[in-house]
C-alpha cells in the first residue's frame, strides 16, 4: 500500500525549531497560547507538580500511570506500530522526568506532556524519513495483532467484533497515509478529544489554523478511505 | 469548500489555504461552517441557517455527510492502552539513569543510534591514526637513535 511523499511532509516546518524533542520543556509559552492563570490549573495537579518538583518518586509514578494511556495512544496513532510507540512513549516520560524541575507550570501538565509527545513523534518520523523509510514502513510495521490488543474495544458479538476490527484497521491504515501534521491534528481532536485551545498549545499553531487544517485533514482522510474503496462509515463500496 | 482528499503542496500553499478558509467562513459554502457544525460549535440560529443551506445544496450536504462519517469512524477507533507493565519499565529506566548519571541523565535519544555509531567510528579512526603516528614516530626515533649514538664521540 503506497504512501505519497506528503505522508511525512509537514514535519519539517512544524518541528524545525523542535529538533530536540525535549525542546517542549523549554518552550512552555507557545506564541499561540497564553499562559494559563494559576487558578485554572486544578489544585490536585498543582499539588502533584509540587511533589514532582521535589523529586518525589511516587509522584512521578502517579504521573506516568495517569498519562500513560493517552501518551501511548497518541504515539501508536502517529507511528502505527505498538512496539515503536512504546519506545517513544518511554522516551517521552524520561524527557518529562528530566525537565520537570524546569517546568514553570504555566500550562496544564497534560498539555505540556502532549507537546513533548508531539515533538518525540515528529522527530521519530523525521528520523525514519531521513533513514529512507517512507510511510510504507509504518504500514509494514503495522502489527494487526498487537494493535488490536492495544485497543480498547467494546464488547460485541464475534461477527460484529470482526467487522468492527477490520474497519478500525482500515481507518488506522488510512490515518497513517496522512501527512504527519494532519495526522497529529486528527489524532488530538477526533481520537483523543482535546479542545481546540489545547491543540493550539500542543502544536504551537493559532486556533484558527488548527481548525482549517483539521478540516482539510478530515477531508484528506475521507479521500483516503474512498480511494481504498471504503466509505468513511466503514462499509466497503459495492457491499452495500 | 475544500475538495476531498486534497494534498498539501507546500508550507506556503497551506498558509494560503488557512487564510482562504478563515476569510470564507461567512460564505454559504464555507468549510469552516461545516466544521463548526460537525464540532457542534454553532449557536442554534447559525446551526439552523447552515442546515437550511445543506437542504438546498447537495454538494455541501454530501461533504457534510462524508466528514461526519470520518469523524465518527475516528471516534470508533477507540482509545489505546499502554502495554502491561509499562509504568514499571519507565520507572526502571529512570532509576537506572539516575544511578548512572544523576538527575540530569542524558537520554538515549539525545544521541541517536546512528549518531553514536558515527561518533564511535570517528573516535576509533582518530585513535588508529594517533597510534599509527606514534608508532611511525617511535620507529623513526628508533631508526635515528643508533645513528645518533654512532655520531657521538
Amino acid at each position: 500500500m503506497g504512501i505519497d511523499a506528503p505522508a511525512l511532509r509537514g514535519i519539517d516546518r512544524s518541528s524545525k525549531a523542535d529538533d530536540d524533542p525535549d525542546r517542549a520543556a523549554d518552550d512552555l509559552a507557545p506564541s499561540t497560547g497564553a499562559a494559563l492563570p494559576a487558578e485554572s490549573v486544578p489544585l490536585l495537579e498543582r499539588l502533584l507538580l509540587r511533589r514532582l518538583q521535589r523529586g518525589d518518586a511516587r509522584a512521578f509514578q502517579e504521573l506516568v500511570r495517569r498519562h500513560q494511556d493517552r501518551v501511548f495512544s497518541i504515539c501508536l496513532r502517529m507511528l502505527g506500530d505498538a512496539s515503536e510507540a512504546e519506545d517513544i512513549c518511554q522516551d517521552v516520560f524520561l524527557a518529562v522526568h528530566r525537565h520537570l524541575p524546569r517546568f514553570r507550570g504555566d500550562s496544564r501538565l497534560s498539555t505540556w506532556i502532549f507537546r513533548v509527545t508531539r515533538n518525540h513523534c515528529l522527530n521519530r518520523l523525521k528520523y525514519l524519513e531521513r533513514r529512507g523509510s517512507d510511510g510504507d514502513a509504518a504500514l509494514d510495521r503495522l502489527d494487526a495483532g498487537a494493535l488490536s490488543s492495544a485497543l480498547v474495544t467494546a464488547p460485541e458479538g464475534p461477527e460484529r467484533a470482526l467487522l468492527a476490527a477490520e474497519q478500525r484497521r482500515l481507518v488506522h491504515e488510512a490515518l497513517l497515509r496522512l501527512s504527519a501534521e494532519h495526522r497529529l491534528l486528527v489524532v488530538l481532536r477526533d481520537i483523543e478529544g482535546l479542545a481546540y485551545e489545547d491543540i493550539a498549545r500542543v502544536t504551537a499553531l493559532p486556533v484558527g489554523t488548527v481548525k482549517s487544517r483539521l478540516h482539510r485533514a478530515r477531508a484528506a482522510l475521507a479521500g483516503q478511505l474512498e480511494a481504498d474503496g471504503m466509505a468513511p462509515d466503514g462499509v466497503r463500496e459495492g457491499s452495500r | 469548500m475544500s475538495s476531498p482528499g486534497r494534498r498539501l503542496a507546500s508550507a506556503s500553499t497551506e498558509d494560503r489555504m488557512d487564510t482562504e478558509f478563515r476569510e470564507a467562513s461567512n460564505e454559504a459554502h464555507s468549510g469552516e461552517r461545516l466544521r463548526a457544525l460537525i464540532d457542534r460549535e454553532l449557536s442554534e440560529s447559525d446551526e439552523a441557517q447552515v442546515r437550511a443551506h445543506l437542504a438546498s445544496c447537495p454538494e455541501c450536504a454530501n461533504e457534510h455527510a462524508r466528514l461526519s462519517r470520518v469523524v465518527a469512524a475516528l471516534g470508533a477507533l477507540g482509545p489505546a492502552r499502554a502495554p502491561e507493565g509499562f509504568a514499571g519499565r519507565v520507572l526502571r529506566r529512570v532509576q537506572s539513569q539516575r544511578r548512572t548519571f544523576g538527575r540530569n541523565a542524558p537520554l538515549a535519544h539525545k544521541v541517536p543510534f546512528e549518531g553514536g555509531i558515527i561518533v564511535l567510528l570517528a573516535a576509533a579512526a582518530a585513535a588508529a591514526v594517533l597510534a599509527y603516528g606514534l608508532a611511525a614516530n617511535g620507529g623513526l626515533q628508533a631508526h635515528n637513535a643508533p645513528a645518533a649514538s654512532e655520531a657521538a664521540p
